[in-house]
Protein backbone atom coordinates (compact mmCIF):
# COMPACT_ATOMS: atom_id res chain seq x y z
CA UNK A 1 0.00 0.00 0.00
CA UNK A 2 1.02 3.68 -0.43
CA UNK A 3 2.14 5.93 2.07
CA UNK A 4 -0.53 7.67 3.28
CA UNK A 5 -1.59 11.12 4.83
CA UNK A 6 0.24 10.96 8.42
CA UNK A 7 1.89 7.48 8.02
CA UNK A 8 5.02 6.43 9.65
CA UNK A 9 7.58 7.03 7.68
CA UNK A 10 9.93 3.53 6.77
CA UNK A 11 13.18 3.06 8.76
CA UNK A 12 15.39 2.97 5.70
CA UNK A 13 14.10 6.11 4.29
CA UNK A 14 16.25 9.47 4.91
CA UNK A 15 14.49 12.65 6.29
CA UNK A 16 15.69 15.85 5.21
CA UNK A 17 15.28 19.71 5.23
CA UNK A 18 16.13 22.63 3.21
CA UNK A 19 18.44 25.05 4.57
CA UNK A 20 18.50 28.42 3.78
CA UNK A 21 20.79 30.07 5.76
CA UNK A 22 24.30 29.53 5.31
CA UNK A 23 25.63 29.80 8.87
CA UNK A 24 23.01 27.30 10.01
CA UNK A 25 25.31 24.57 8.84
CA UNK A 26 28.60 23.94 10.05
CA UNK A 27 31.39 21.74 9.11
CA UNK A 28 28.70 18.41 8.82
CA UNK A 29 26.09 19.53 11.51
CA UNK A 30 23.62 21.74 12.30
CA UNK A 31 23.63 24.91 14.20
CA UNK A 32 21.22 25.38 17.00
CA UNK A 33 19.71 28.83 15.40
CA UNK A 34 18.58 26.61 12.95
CA UNK A 35 15.68 25.75 14.85
CA UNK A 36 14.55 28.57 16.39
CA UNK A 37 11.65 30.18 15.92
CA UNK A 38 8.95 28.65 14.25
CA UNK A 39 10.73 26.30 12.93
CA UNK A 40 9.86 23.34 14.90
CA UNK A 41 6.19 24.56 14.65
CA UNK A 42 2.74 23.25 16.12
CA UNK A 43 0.97 21.31 13.62
CA UNK A 44 -2.30 22.68 12.19
CA UNK A 45 -5.04 22.10 14.05
CA UNK A 46 -7.43 20.85 11.09
CA UNK A 47 -5.02 17.90 10.64
CA UNK A 48 -6.10 16.45 13.97
CA UNK A 49 -2.27 15.02 14.03
CA UNK A 50 -1.30 12.78 16.75
CA UNK A 51 1.80 14.88 18.14
CA UNK A 52 2.55 18.16 19.66
CA UNK A 53 5.48 19.75 17.27
CA UNK A 54 6.86 19.13 13.92
CA UNK A 55 9.96 20.42 11.53
CA UNK A 56 9.15 20.12 8.23
CA UNK A 57 11.45 18.47 5.41
CA UNK A 58 11.16 16.06 2.79
CA UNK A 59 11.90 12.05 2.16
CA UNK A 60 14.10 11.00 0.10
CA UNK A 61 11.93 8.00 -1.72
CA UNK A 62 9.69 10.53 -2.81
CA UNK A 63 11.95 13.44 -3.55
CA UNK A 64 13.70 12.00 -6.86
CA UNK A 65 16.76 12.62 -8.30
CA UNK A 66 19.67 15.31 -6.55
CA UNK A 67 19.02 16.89 -9.71
CA UNK A 68 15.36 17.13 -8.78
CA UNK A 69 15.62 17.99 -5.25
CA UNK A 70 18.50 20.71 -5.97
CA UNK A 71 15.48 22.16 -8.39
CA UNK A 72 12.75 22.11 -6.04
CA UNK A 73 15.08 23.70 -3.22
CA UNK A 74 15.98 26.38 -5.21
CA UNK A 75 12.56 27.21 -6.03
CA UNK A 76 11.48 26.88 -2.48
CA UNK A 77 14.21 29.40 -2.00
CA UNK A 78 12.90 31.53 -4.69
CA UNK A 79 9.37 31.51 -3.31
CA UNK A 80 10.47 32.38 0.48
CA UNK A 81 12.86 34.93 -0.92
CA UNK A 82 9.22 36.59 -2.42
CA UNK A 83 7.20 36.09 0.78
CA UNK A 84 10.56 37.49 3.10
CA UNK A 85 13.11 39.76 3.52
CA UNK A 86 15.87 39.02 1.55
CA UNK A 87 16.80 36.83 -0.54
CA UNK A 88 17.17 32.93 0.42
CA UNK A 89 19.86 30.87 -0.76
CA UNK A 90 19.55 26.75 -1.07
CA UNK A 91 22.87 26.28 1.32
CA UNK A 92 22.47 22.92 1.76
CA UNK A 93 20.13 20.43 3.98
CA UNK A 94 19.91 18.61 7.31
CA UNK A 95 19.00 14.78 7.56
CA UNK A 96 18.47 12.13 9.75
CA UNK A 97 17.90 8.62 8.81
CA UNK A 98 13.95 7.31 9.98
CA UNK A 99 15.14 5.01 11.98
CA UNK A 100 17.52 7.20 13.65
CA UNK A 101 15.42 9.99 14.50
CA UNK A 102 13.19 7.34 16.63
CA UNK A 103 14.18 8.88 19.80
CA UNK A 104 13.30 9.45 23.16
CA UNK A 105 14.44 12.88 25.62
CA UNK A 106 14.43 12.68 29.01
CA UNK A 107 11.02 10.58 28.91
CA UNK A 108 9.54 14.04 27.65
CA UNK A 109 9.45 13.51 24.34
CA UNK A 110 9.74 11.15 21.56
CA UNK A 111 10.61 11.36 17.53
CA UNK A 112 9.94 10.37 14.61
CA UNK A 113 9.12 10.47 10.90
CA UNK A 114 5.78 11.07 9.53
CA UNK A 115 4.56 11.21 6.03
CA UNK A 116 2.51 14.90 5.45
CA UNK A 117 1.79 15.17 1.64
CA UNK A 118 1.35 18.91 0.36
CA UNK A 119 -0.32 20.10 -2.53
CA UNK A 120 2.63 21.61 -3.90
CA UNK A 121 4.87 18.66 -2.24
CA UNK A 122 4.00 14.95 -2.76
CA UNK A 123 7.38 14.64 -0.68
CA UNK A 124 6.61 15.99 1.75
CA UNK A 125 7.29 14.99 5.64
CA UNK A 126 7.68 16.01 9.14
CA UNK A 127 9.82 15.08 12.04
CA UNK A 128 7.51 14.91 14.52
CA UNK A 129 7.92 15.23 18.60
CA UNK A 130 4.80 13.25 20.41
CA UNK A 131 5.24 15.18 23.55
CA UNK A 132 7.06 18.40 24.30
CA UNK A 133 9.04 20.45 26.26
CA UNK A 134 8.23 22.93 28.87
CA UNK A 135 8.31 26.95 28.57
CA UNK A 136 11.74 27.64 30.14
CA UNK A 137 15.18 28.78 28.85
CA UNK A 138 16.75 25.47 30.36
CA UNK A 139 14.43 23.03 29.11
CA UNK A 140 14.69 24.82 25.75
CA UNK A 141 18.82 24.39 26.32
CA UNK A 142 18.54 20.78 27.03
CA UNK A 143 16.53 20.02 24.40
CA UNK A 144 18.90 22.36 21.69
CA UNK A 145 22.09 20.02 23.20
CA UNK A 146 20.10 16.71 22.52
CA UNK A 147 18.62 17.87 19.44
CA UNK A 148 21.47 18.79 17.27
CA UNK A 149 23.14 15.58 17.89
CA UNK A 150 20.50 13.89 15.92
CA UNK A 151 21.03 15.72 12.90
CA UNK A 152 23.56 15.59 10.26
CA UNK A 153 24.36 18.44 7.75
CA UNK A 154 25.45 18.92 4.16
CA UNK A 155 26.65 22.26 2.26
CA UNK A 156 25.79 23.06 -1.05
CA UNK A 157 27.14 23.25 -3.63
CA UNK A 158 29.93 20.58 -3.17
CA UNK A 159 28.04 17.70 -0.86
CA UNK A 160 24.77 17.21 -1.73
CA UNK A 161 25.80 14.03 -3.75
CA UNK A 162 26.60 12.54 -0.05
CA UNK A 163 23.22 12.47 0.68
CA UNK A 164 22.61 9.08 1.46
CA UNK A 165 20.04 6.83 -0.58
CA UNK A 166 17.06 5.14 1.09
CA UNK A 167 17.90 1.71 2.32
CA UNK A 168 17.23 -1.02 -0.54
CA UNK A 169 14.47 -2.07 1.77
CA UNK A 170 12.97 1.32 1.30
CA UNK A 171 13.20 2.04 -2.54
CA UNK A 172 11.47 -1.42 -2.85
CA UNK A 173 8.64 -0.28 -1.06
CA UNK A 174 8.44 2.60 -2.72
CA UNK A 175 8.54 1.06 -6.10
CA UNK A 176 6.06 -1.52 -4.79
CA UNK A 177 3.73 1.29 -3.83
CA UNK A 178 4.36 3.06 -6.74
CA UNK A 179 2.99 0.28 -9.22
CA UNK A 180 0.05 -0.75 -7.16
CA UNK A 181 -1.34 3.05 -7.40
CA UNK A 182 -0.42 2.55 -11.20
CA UNK A 183 -2.36 -0.53 -11.39
CA UNK A 184 -4.88 0.71 -9.53
CA UNK A 185 -5.27 3.70 -11.32
CA UNK A 186 -5.39 1.48 -14.32
CA UNK A 187 -7.61 -0.70 -13.18
CA UNK A 188 -9.98 2.03 -12.76
CA UNK A 189 -9.93 3.64 -16.23
CA UNK A 190 -7.67 6.15 -15.48
CA UNK A 191 -5.03 5.48 -18.25
CA UNK A 192 -5.16 8.35 -20.25
CA UNK B 1 36.18 47.02 7.74
CA UNK B 2 36.97 50.48 10.36
CA UNK B 3 35.47 50.00 13.55
CA UNK B 4 32.85 52.60 14.91
CA UNK B 5 32.13 51.69 18.95
CA UNK B 6 29.85 53.48 19.91
CA UNK B 7 29.87 53.16 23.16
CA UNK B 8 26.32 54.39 23.98
CA UNK B 9 25.27 52.86 27.19
CA UNK B 10 28.60 51.53 28.15
CA UNK B 11 29.27 53.97 30.69
CA UNK B 12 26.68 55.68 33.11
CA UNK B 13 29.35 55.87 36.11
CA UNK B 14 32.98 56.67 36.60
CA UNK B 15 33.41 53.17 36.99
CA UNK B 16 32.02 51.74 34.75
CA UNK B 17 33.32 54.77 32.13
CA UNK B 18 36.80 52.75 33.84
CA UNK B 19 35.72 49.97 32.58
CA UNK B 20 35.18 51.17 28.69
CA UNK B 21 38.87 52.55 29.09
CA UNK B 22 40.12 49.29 29.66
CA UNK B 23 37.99 47.61 27.43
CA UNK B 24 39.11 50.09 24.65
CA UNK B 25 43.00 49.52 25.43
CA UNK B 26 42.38 45.39 24.97
CA UNK B 27 40.11 46.46 21.39
CA UNK B 28 42.94 47.92 19.60
CA UNK B 29 45.52 44.82 20.63
CA UNK B 30 47.75 47.78 21.47
CA UNK B 31 48.70 46.94 24.70
CA UNK B 32 46.72 44.58 27.00
CA UNK B 33 45.32 44.99 29.26
CA UNK B 34 45.77 48.56 30.49
CA UNK B 35 45.72 49.51 33.82
CA UNK B 36 43.35 52.81 33.69
CA UNK B 37 44.68 53.86 37.19
CA UNK B 38 48.38 53.79 35.88
CA UNK B 39 46.97 57.11 33.99
CA UNK B 40 51.36 58.89 34.38
CA UNK B 41 52.81 56.19 32.12
CA UNK B 42 50.35 54.79 29.86
CA UNK B 43 48.02 57.39 29.39
CA UNK B 44 47.93 57.91 25.71
CA UNK B 45 47.12 54.46 25.58
CA UNK B 46 43.67 53.63 25.52
CA UNK B 47 43.18 57.55 23.72
CA UNK B 48 45.36 56.10 21.31
CA UNK B 49 43.06 53.17 20.71
CA UNK B 50 40.05 55.03 21.06
CA UNK B 51 40.77 57.23 18.37
CA UNK B 52 41.67 54.74 16.07
CA UNK B 53 38.57 52.71 16.63
CA UNK B 54 36.80 55.73 15.92
CA UNK B 55 35.02 55.60 19.28
CA UNK B 56 32.15 57.99 19.89
CA UNK B 57 32.11 58.95 23.53
CA UNK B 58 29.07 59.23 26.34
CA UNK B 59 28.08 62.03 28.21
CA UNK B 60 29.85 60.14 31.29
CA UNK B 61 32.75 59.18 29.23
CA UNK B 62 33.17 62.54 28.09
CA UNK B 63 33.26 63.66 31.30
CA UNK B 64 35.57 61.18 32.85
CA UNK B 65 37.98 62.18 30.23
CA UNK B 66 37.63 65.93 30.76
CA UNK B 67 38.08 65.78 34.40
CA UNK B 68 40.31 63.00 34.92
CA UNK B 69 42.55 62.12 31.46
CA UNK B 70 42.54 65.50 29.56
CA UNK B 71 44.52 67.29 32.82
CA UNK B 72 47.18 64.41 32.45
CA UNK B 73 47.95 64.77 28.56
CA UNK B 74 50.16 66.62 26.83
CA UNK B 75 48.13 67.34 23.77
CA UNK B 76 45.72 69.51 22.14
CA UNK B 77 42.99 66.65 22.64
CA UNK B 78 39.45 67.23 23.03
CA UNK B 79 36.17 66.09 23.49
CA UNK B 80 33.74 67.31 21.41
CA UNK B 81 29.89 67.32 21.02
CA UNK B 82 28.97 65.17 17.59
CA UNK B 83 25.37 65.77 16.12
CA UNK B 84 22.48 63.21 17.40
CA UNK B 85 19.37 62.85 16.95
CA UNK B 86 16.35 64.60 19.58
CA UNK B 87 15.78 62.30 22.32
CA UNK B 88 19.46 60.18 21.94
CA UNK B 89 22.18 60.67 24.40
CA UNK B 90 24.90 62.96 23.55
CA UNK B 91 28.00 61.32 22.28
CA UNK B 92 31.37 63.32 21.83
CA UNK B 93 34.40 62.23 19.71
CA UNK B 94 37.83 63.56 19.83
CA UNK B 95 39.45 66.23 17.71
CA UNK B 96 42.26 68.38 17.49
CA UNK B 97 40.97 71.90 18.57
CA UNK B 98 38.63 73.59 20.54
CA UNK B 99 37.54 75.74 18.09
CA UNK B 100 34.31 75.44 17.64
CA UNK B 101 33.53 77.77 14.70
CA UNK B 102 35.50 75.94 12.43
CA UNK B 103 35.27 72.10 11.29
CA UNK B 104 38.49 70.68 12.99
CA UNK B 105 39.58 67.72 11.59
CA UNK B 106 38.83 64.28 13.26
CA UNK B 107 42.01 63.28 15.12
CA UNK B 108 40.78 59.81 14.02
CA UNK B 109 41.87 60.90 10.48
CA UNK B 110 45.14 62.07 11.36
CA UNK B 111 46.04 58.59 13.33
CA UNK B 112 44.28 56.89 10.55
CA UNK B 113 47.13 58.46 7.75
CA UNK B 114 50.01 57.73 10.85
CA UNK B 115 49.26 54.46 10.87
CA UNK B 116 46.38 53.14 8.48
CA UNK B 117 42.93 51.95 9.84
CA UNK B 118 42.61 49.47 12.12
CA UNK B 119 41.28 46.26 10.48
CA UNK B 120 39.38 44.43 12.94
CA UNK B 121 36.50 41.80 12.31
CA UNK B 122 33.60 41.76 13.00
CA UNK B 123 31.87 38.56 13.32
CA UNK B 124 28.45 40.15 12.86
CA UNK B 125 28.93 41.77 9.95
CA UNK B 126 25.85 41.98 7.52
CA UNK B 127 23.35 41.05 10.40
CA UNK B 128 22.03 44.38 10.38
CA UNK B 129 19.86 42.05 7.37
CA UNK B 130 17.80 40.04 10.19
CA UNK B 131 16.84 43.58 11.90
CA UNK B 132 13.52 43.49 9.70
CA UNK B 133 10.34 40.34 11.02
CA UNK B 134 10.43 37.34 8.58
CA UNK B 135 13.96 37.68 7.29
CA UNK B 136 13.95 33.84 6.81
CA UNK B 137 10.60 33.91 5.34
CA UNK B 138 9.15 31.71 8.16
CA UNK B 139 8.04 34.43 10.47
CA UNK B 140 10.99 35.22 12.14
CA UNK B 141 11.25 37.30 14.83
CA UNK B 142 13.90 40.42 14.11
CA UNK B 143 17.27 40.51 15.16
CA UNK B 144 17.33 44.15 16.71
CA UNK B 145 19.76 46.87 16.71
CA UNK B 146 19.43 46.96 20.70
CA UNK B 147 20.49 43.34 20.38
CA UNK B 148 22.88 43.09 17.88
CA UNK B 149 24.75 46.42 19.75
CA UNK B 150 24.92 44.50 22.60
CA UNK B 151 26.72 41.05 20.80
CA UNK B 152 28.93 43.17 19.38
CA UNK B 153 30.07 44.18 22.73
CA UNK B 154 29.96 40.78 24.15
CA UNK B 155 31.48 39.34 21.72
CA UNK B 156 34.51 41.46 22.62
CA UNK B 157 34.88 39.93 26.22
CA UNK B 158 34.18 36.22 25.31
CA UNK B 159 37.38 34.44 25.52
CA UNK B 160 38.94 33.00 23.26
CA UNK B 161 39.75 29.70 25.42
CA UNK B 162 38.08 27.83 22.92
CA UNK B 163 38.77 29.38 19.62
CA UNK B 164 36.29 31.59 17.68
CA UNK B 165 32.41 30.45 17.88
CA UNK B 166 30.47 29.04 15.09
CA UNK B 167 27.23 32.08 14.96
CA UNK B 168 24.48 31.76 13.42
CA UNK B 169 21.22 34.31 13.18
CA UNK B 170 18.24 32.58 15.48
CA UNK B 171 14.62 32.63 14.22
CA UNK B 172 13.63 33.70 17.94
CA UNK B 173 15.58 37.35 17.40
CA UNK B 174 18.51 35.79 19.38
CA UNK B 175 21.96 35.39 17.82
CA UNK B 176 23.51 31.65 18.15
CA UNK B 177 27.35 31.01 19.31
CA UNK B 178 28.41 27.35 19.11
CA UNK B 179 32.09 25.49 20.48
CA UNK B 180 31.57 21.98 19.49
CA UNK B 181 35.39 21.01 20.06
CA UNK B 182 36.62 17.76 18.10
CA UNK B 183 37.82 15.47 21.67
CA UNK B 184 38.22 16.26 25.30
CA UNK B 185 35.64 16.46 27.71
CA UNK B 186 33.28 19.13 26.45
CA UNK B 187 30.65 18.04 23.84
CA UNK B 188 29.23 21.21 23.11
CA UNK B 189 29.11 24.57 24.87
CA UNK B 190 26.14 27.03 23.12
CA UNK B 191 25.50 30.83 24.05
CA UNK B 192 22.33 32.69 22.98
CA UNK B 193 22.38 36.63 22.68
CA UNK B 194 19.31 38.25 22.98
CA UNK B 195 16.66 38.88 22.49
CA UNK B 196 17.93 42.05 24.11
CA UNK B 197 20.60 42.80 26.58
CA UNK B 198 20.58 39.25 28.19
CA UNK B 199 22.76 35.87 27.33
CA UNK B 200 23.07 32.21 28.32
CA UNK B 201 25.90 29.53 28.03
CA UNK B 202 24.45 26.19 28.72
CA UNK B 203 26.65 23.09 27.96
CA UNK B 204 27.13 19.14 27.85
CA UNK B 205 30.27 18.11 29.52
CA UNK B 206 30.95 14.77 30.27
CA UNK B 207 27.26 14.09 29.77
CA UNK B 208 26.25 16.68 32.07
CA UNK B 209 24.13 19.53 31.51
CA UNK B 210 25.42 22.84 32.98
CA UNK B 211 24.19 26.57 32.07
CA UNK B 212 25.07 30.37 33.06
CA UNK B 213 23.00 33.19 32.30
CA UNK B 214 23.82 37.01 32.68
CA UNK B 215 22.50 40.39 31.56
CA UNK B 216 23.96 43.54 30.56
CA UNK B 217 27.20 43.86 30.43
CA UNK B 218 29.28 45.10 33.53
CA UNK B 219 32.55 44.54 35.56
CA UNK B 220 31.86 40.92 36.20
CA UNK B 221 30.62 39.36 32.87
CA UNK B 222 34.34 38.92 31.86
CA UNK B 223 35.53 37.27 34.77
CA UNK B 224 32.41 35.03 34.67
CA UNK B 225 33.23 33.85 30.88
CA UNK B 226 36.72 33.74 31.55
CA UNK B 227 36.21 31.15 34.86
CA UNK B 228 33.60 29.17 32.56
CA UNK B 229 35.86 28.91 29.64
CA UNK B 230 38.96 27.83 31.91
CA UNK B 231 36.71 25.45 33.08
CA UNK B 232 35.12 24.11 30.80
CA UNK B 233 38.79 23.93 29.02
CA UNK B 234 39.77 21.58 31.49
Amino acid sequence: MSLSDGDPADDGDIWFRIVTQQGHLVRGRVHHSALGGNAIARPKEDKNRPWDRELSGRLRTLAGTLDKITQQAQAYCEALTARGQGKKTFSGVMYVRVRDAKKSFENILTTAIHYTPLDDDEAHADLTFNGWIGDTKEEQERFNLWFTDMLHALHHPGQLQYLPEASALARLLHCLRSTALKAMHNFRGGVG
Amino acid sequence: MTVTAKIYSAATSPSEAELAWRYLGDRAHIISPFDVTDYDTKLDIPLLAALVSQVHLTQTMADFFKTVLRPKLEMNLFARPVTTLPGDPALYRFVLTDDHATDPTPVVSVFGSLFGKPKVDDPLEGYEQYSQANWDGRNAEPITAQTLQYARRLLKVIPETLGPPDIAPSGDGSIGLEWVPEGGRLHKLFLDIGPGPEWRAYWNRNGEFGRLAGTSLSADTRHRLQKLFNDLSR
